[in-house]
């Protein structure tokens, strides 16, 4: 093989790779996606009591989408307690929209001494998290809305920490 | 030269995948029914590559009162564990499920059936129910599927 081939092959391994890397790390997506649903719709907390996101307007805010009953939704919970834990103060604010009973959310929420505020509802959440780009219903999904409540990016499973921490800090 | 063209194959695998093309679970969990005799229902999944449904998560009811459903005869599935439940008995591939009619139906019903089911790339789907149309008057009656 020439030496000229030689860098054809090279470069097409480095850019598949760099592509490859791409897609396997592309959780994080942006698109168009029409918030306003999800920052109008009324849940009701573990408490029973109705909120919007609304009431969170200002903050850079993530929403994740999760159940008690999905295990890859209960592995990413630590690094959102962590993280709201540490940027809280700088104006991040974590919501949990469960699609599940409220007093499983209560209970696993009391154990894991969950930080941030969550909502709960069946049909209704998961409507919800369809209307913010969620089309197969699938659990985690994470939305990450700007202090108007624009879409920043989002994340169909489990997010990717690193990823997620960077787009937050850009944006506090 | 051969080793490159395999780690091309390998990236460009990786790059053209569908790691986060998730299928709709209708799509992941294909549901067909039938009656293979009058007094029996036959429920046969699908389960698409990289995709498990749970065993224990299984549940069959009818629209029609009058047919009563037997226990369902659930084949042993594989066993996956994870930190939050521990052990599971899944199932992956095709899976048979026989349900014995407790007497005989007289007339078509709908099979409602609700399963529930994650894919492997991390990301569980809500419970989801199917319905399949059977026709207990005609042997082997045949299975339709309403979404």
């Amino acid at each position: 093989m020439n030496r000229s081939a030689q860098y054809v092959l090279l470069l097409a391994v480095a850019l598949s790779a760099a592509t490859a890397g791409f897609f396997l790390s592309s959780q994080l997506k942006s698109g168009k996606v029409d918030t306003s649903a999800l920052m109008a719709a009324a849940l009701p907390d573990v408490s029973g009591a109705p909120r919007t996101l609304q009431d969170w307007r200002g903050k850079l805010l993530v929403v994740n989408f999760w159940a008690t009953w999905c295990p890859p939704c209960l592995e990413e919970i630590p690094i959102f307690i962590d993280l709201q834990s540490r940027l809280g103060v700088r104006g991040l604010q974590f919501v949990g929209i469960a699609v599940d009973d409220a007093p499983s959310v209560r209970e696993f929420a009391r154990a894991k001494g969950i930080n941030y505020p969550l909502l709960v509802g069946q049909t209704g959440a998961i409507e919800l998290s369809r209307a913010a780009g969620n089309l197969q219903g699938g659990l985690p999904y994470t939305v990450v809305l700007d202090q108007r409540g624009r879409l920043l990016g989002r994340f169909h499973g489990a997010v990717q920490p690193t990823e997620l921490e960077r787009l937050l800090l850009t944006h506090l | 030269m051969a080793s490159c063209a395999l780690w091309c194959a390998i990236a460009l695998g990786a790059a053209g995948g569908p790691e986060h093309d998730l299928l709709d679970p209708e799509q992941a969990f294909r549901l067909s029914a039938g009656m293979p005799d009058p007094r029996t229902i036959e429920v046969r999944y699908r389960v698409a590559e990289g995709y498990y449904l749970y065993k224990a998560r299984l549940a069959f009811s009818t629209d029609n009162p009058a047919v009563r459903l037997g226990a369902p005869q659930l084949p042993a599935g594989e066993w996956h564990e994870d930190e939050f439940f521990g052990r599971s008995e899944i199932y992956r591939g095709e899976v048979t499920i026989r349900i014995p009619l407790d007497g005989q139906a007289a007339g078509r019903f709908t099979l409602i059936a609700v399963s529930q089911g994650c894919a492997d790339v991390g990301v569980c789907y809500l419970p989801l129910t199917q319905r399949a149309l059977l026709f207990p008057a005609r042997p082997g009656g045949k299975q339709s599927q309403k979404p």
